[in-house]
């Protein structure tokens, strides 16, 4: 009865590594001694061992004796006369195991449906805290922008003259504090962005484009910072090099990351991007490196988690969320293309990823398909 | 002749900022918060262009379609990341992503107005 049972649970206590037949033993052991245990099943069975038990003295016993006519006093015949009542032992022994068991069935199935109905309510309260998260994201969005559209629009307008001459002094404030608004904007704009990518509502535009002339327009953003630093500039790029993925979303990638590579050279240094190409895998790979300080292996496991910056003394020195790598990873996990950053520290930091290659002819994709064993 | 502008922006902060760029800039300005008050607006006076806020409470795809039969051209004014998607909207003839610096705002404005010369 138990044998069968005990195999069958898949979650037996590992601490048992002797046999199941010992677990049996065991409980039936222990059965034996819950005496005072009521339970109508150790009646029931004791009972039935008990009749069960009768016939062997009966036919023993009693049919010696009719057959020699007077009662012998064997010893066996005690033996024999004690059989019903060691079945009746033994059969109520297992009547209460088989109720023990039946009990610890009830109590797990009791827990079950008690840890469902937990499961029920903290799966509601979560698909309600999403729906407010996400009502409270747009009206953030629109509570953070309002207040700068005027502080923006004010400053410029009279940065601008437009409401009369400005002295120096005037000018030169007002062109700090509109720097600053731009740099409000931008971590407003960062963190919402993070926040979309993280939650994962947004959808990919794949269309094929030329990757070359985004590496240089991101670049080039960055020209007065790179001017300012003197940075050497090392573009290895083939003349075109079309892909397939969402133009904006990597245009996005490549600014944060040519970002981080400026952001962390020392003056004098440089930074640069390679591109290669792997016709047979359909893959196009990109490096973004850098001659900075570089990363220590022990923080890179923490590279891309969110608001996570290496140096907490940097956040001073270059600003920043610490959202720039997360959101990249985001990205390039929504086209399902791997990132990788190789760095040590004092020797620089390397990035690399790559994106799908944009098939001309039908032959190639095909070609890459199979080459890909999708 | 100045030319008249029609500005439809029920967020308080942002009327009153374009409202001081567009009038230094040299036009007419008329402001009115919601598509009511622009239909009576339009029938005392019409405008040479009007300059819609996306975020206003109207709704601003059904206020330029409710007012598209005026032809009248319309510039709007929408969030970098628009809660809804926009499609191209009859009447709209040009977008501009707030922040914006007035100096956008203002050449968008005179695009469309010199287009439609």
């Amino acid at each position: 009865m138990s044998s069968a049972t005990d195999a069958e649970r898949p979650d037996a206590p590992s601490g048992s590594a002797r046999p199941e037949r010992f677990t049996t033993v065991r409980e039936f052991l222990h059965a034996l001694g819950q005496r005072f245990t009521y339970n109508p099943r150790r009646n029931a069975y004791a009972l039935f061992g008990f009749l069960w038990g009768l016939p062997v003295p009966v036919f023993s016993v009693g049919i010696d004796q009719w057959a020699s006519g007077q009662a012998t006093q064997h010893p066996i015949h005690i033996a024999f006369l004690m059989h019903p009542l060691l079945f009746a032992v033994i059969f109520g022994a297992m009547g209460t195991v088989r109720h023990r068991k039946d009990l610890q069935i009830h109590h797990l199935v009791e827990e079950l449906k008690r840890h469902a109905q937990e499961l029920g309510l903290a799966n509601e309260r979560l698909t309600e805290l999403d729906r407010m998260k996400a009502q409270f994201m747009a009206n953030v969005t629109h509570e953070l922008k309002t207040p700068l559209v005027a502080i923006r629009g004010y400053n410029e307008s009279i940065l601008e003259e437009r409401f009369g001459p400005l002295t120096d002094k005037q000018r030169q404030g007002l062109g700090i504090a509109v720097r600053n608004v731009d740099r409000l904007q931008k971590l407003i704009e960062e963190l919402l962005e993070f926040e979309r990518i993280d939650s994962g509502d947004f959808k990919l535009q794949i269309a094929d484009f030329d990757l070359v002339p985004l590496v240089q327009s991101a670049l080039e953003n960055f020209r007065p910072q790179v001017d300012e630093k003197k940075l050497a500039t090392e573009l290895h790029l083939p003349e075109k090099l079309e892909v397939r993925a969402d133009r904006e979303k990597i245009a996005h990638v490549l600014q944060n990351l040519i970002s981080n590579a400026v952001k962390f050279s020392p003056d004098g240094s440089a930074i640069g991007v390679t591109a290669s190409t792997d016709a047979s895998l359909g893959r196009a790979s990109l490096t973004v490196w850098d001659r900075g300080p570089g990363i220590p292996s022990a923080a890179q496991k923490f590279l891309f988690t969110r608001f996570w910056q290496a140096d907490g003394s940097s956040r001073r020195k270059h600003g920043g969320t610490g959202l720039g790598l997360a959101i990249c990873k985001g990205i390039l996990d929504a086209h399902r293309a791997p990132i990788q950053v190789v760095s040590s520290e004092g020797n620089g930091t390397k990035v690399h990823f790559s994106l799908t290659l944009a098939k001309e002819c039908p032959h190639d994709r095909e070609a890459a398909h199979s080459h890909r064993g999708r | 002749m100045r030319r008249r502008l029609l500005l439809i922006d029920d967020e308080p902060n942002t009327r009153t900022v374009y409202t001081d760029i567009l009038t230094t800039e040299g036009y007419d300005v008329t402001v009115v918060p919601d598509r009511q008050e622009a239909l009576a607006a339009i029938d005392r006076q019409r405008p040479d262009v009007i300059v819609l806020d996306a975020d206003s409470g109207a709704g601003a795809p059904e206020v330029a379609g409710y007012l598209a039969p005026w032809e009248i051209p319309i510039v709007m004014i929408a969030p970098l990341t628009p809660s809804r998607m926009l499609g191209p909207i009859r009447g709209i003839r040009r977008i501009i992503y707030k922040p914006c610096r007035p100096r956008t705002l203002l050449e968008g404005i005179e695009d469309v107005l010199r287009y439609r010369r």
